[in-house]
């Protein structure tokens, strides 16, 4: 189910190249997309990167902050994490030109998904 | 996948467009000026990978009302087709490759997008463009040569697009209007604040410049944003280290974030 979400947010947005579900007190990639080749020692320096980014971030207070980016010239990578629980991420390499604020929404809206309690089909927790 | 390609296709998939009966909105009139209008032009020319017939508008069909047509393409402005009468366009700049050898076209070109956006600031009227790819008939033979977006900038006298001027300085003069403070060190170590910030939000921005003097950061040139969750009423952060040595902190708005990641992927990317 967690590889069919990250899929799909690569399907809708095609300058998002790798999308990796964390756990940042770990530092381990749990999950990445279908199509990403990216090696595992550099899955472990994007986790490393996204707990950096979130978890030493400017905002008062620092809980406050579920979203990170960084943009070089060659890509952007956007981190996120669920406001009510801080150890899991989305890590996210993209290129320049990805429209960044409909990625955002659509980033955070997969990582309250993924992060959900599964039910069954009476709805009750599985 | 080509990045000619993989580009075209992000650009159709833009979601924050506007739309008008007269094409998709480059820029509003509500606070325009010379400068913000010419750069919005620019950057369309500057994001035409691929060969295009790009048609600019403003004020419909109504009286106050302009057109240009231009063929541009990998990121120059190959060739101008068409202007409305009231451009006042020279007849023999119509219909041929223009020449970046010289700087005759490009001071001829800037005085004709000049008074195209002249007219638009009077009419006060949002200036639309129409793209049609890979153009048949008149310009099609336009796919070569044609002047570079750096030097329209630099006939226009476009702060925000000159290479000479820092990183940082550049992405300020874009976007100073959609930032609620900003404090700026440059490499000399001089410093530029919003004088009108809030206490808080100013001592936010000292310690994230300082914070980035210390060496925690990636190589420059970078741009790292900081968004608080949905809900939050706290301001989005962003600290923007120059390639050439200077250090940009920023509070806006979220909902400003395409702006300014946009300028910034503008600013520093490779033409």
């Amino acid at each position: 189910m967690v590889a069919e979400l990250l899929d799909g947010l690569t399907a809708r947005h095609g300058a998002c190249r790798v999308v990796a579900y964390a756990d940042l007190s770990s530092r381990m990639v749990l999950v990445t997309n279908s199509a990403a080749s990216t090696p595992r020692e550099a899955l472990n320096a994007l986790c490393k990167e996204a707990a950096a980014a979130l978890q030493d971030n400017p905002l008062t207070p620092p809980e406050t902050c579920d979203v990170a980016i960084t943009t070089a010239p060659d890509r952007v990578q956007v981190f996120l994490r669920l406001p009510t629980e801080d150890s899991e991420a989305l890590c996210c390499i993209c290129d320049p030109h990805l429209d960044l604020s409909a990625f955002v929404e659509e980033a955070r809206d997969c990582l309250v998904r993924i992060a959900a309690p599964e039910t069954d089909d009476d709805g009750d927790d599985a | 996948m080509t990045d000619a390609l993989r580009e075209k296709l992000a650009r159709l998939a833009r979601t924050d467009e506007e739309w008008t009966v007269t094409g998709r909105v480059l820029a509003a009139p509500e606070g325009a000026t010379r400068e913000s209008l010419l750069q919005a032009l620019l950057d369309e020319i500057d994001d035409t990978v691929l060969t295009a017939r790009l048609v600019f508008g403003y004020g419909g069909e109504g009286p106050r009302s302009g057109r240009l047509t231009v063929i541009a393409g990998g990121r120059r402005l190959r060739g101008i087709l068409a202007a409305t009468d009231e451009l006042g366009a020279d007849p023999d700049l119509l219909g041929r490759a223009l020449d970046a050898e010289t700087d005759a076209d490009a001071g001829t070109v800037g005085a004709l997008f000049d008074r195209f956006v002249a007219g638009a600031l009077q009419a006060v009227a949002p200036i639309t463009v129409i793209a049609t790819p890979r153009p048949e008939g008149a310009g099609a033979d336009l796919s070569e040569g044609g002047i570079g977006v750096r030097q329209l900038a630099a006939a226009w006298d476009l702060e925000a697009d000159d290479p000479g001027i820092p990183d940082i300085t550049r992405l300020l003069t874009r976007c100073g209007a959609d930032l609620t403070a900003s404090l700026m060190r440059n490499a000399d170590g001089t410093e530029t604040a919003e004088p009108d910030a809030p206490a808080e939000i100013a001592a936010t921005l000292g310690d994230l410049v300082a914070r980035a003097d210390s060496g925690k950061d990636a190589a420059a040139p970078t741009l790292t944003i900081w968004l608080p969750h949905m809900g939050s009423t706290a301001p989005a952060l962003g600290l923007a280290r120059g390639a050439q040595g200077g250090r940009l902190a920023m509070a806006f708005a979220p909902g400003n974030l395409a702006k300014i990641q946009t300028a910034w992927v503008r600013i520093t990317r490779k033409s």
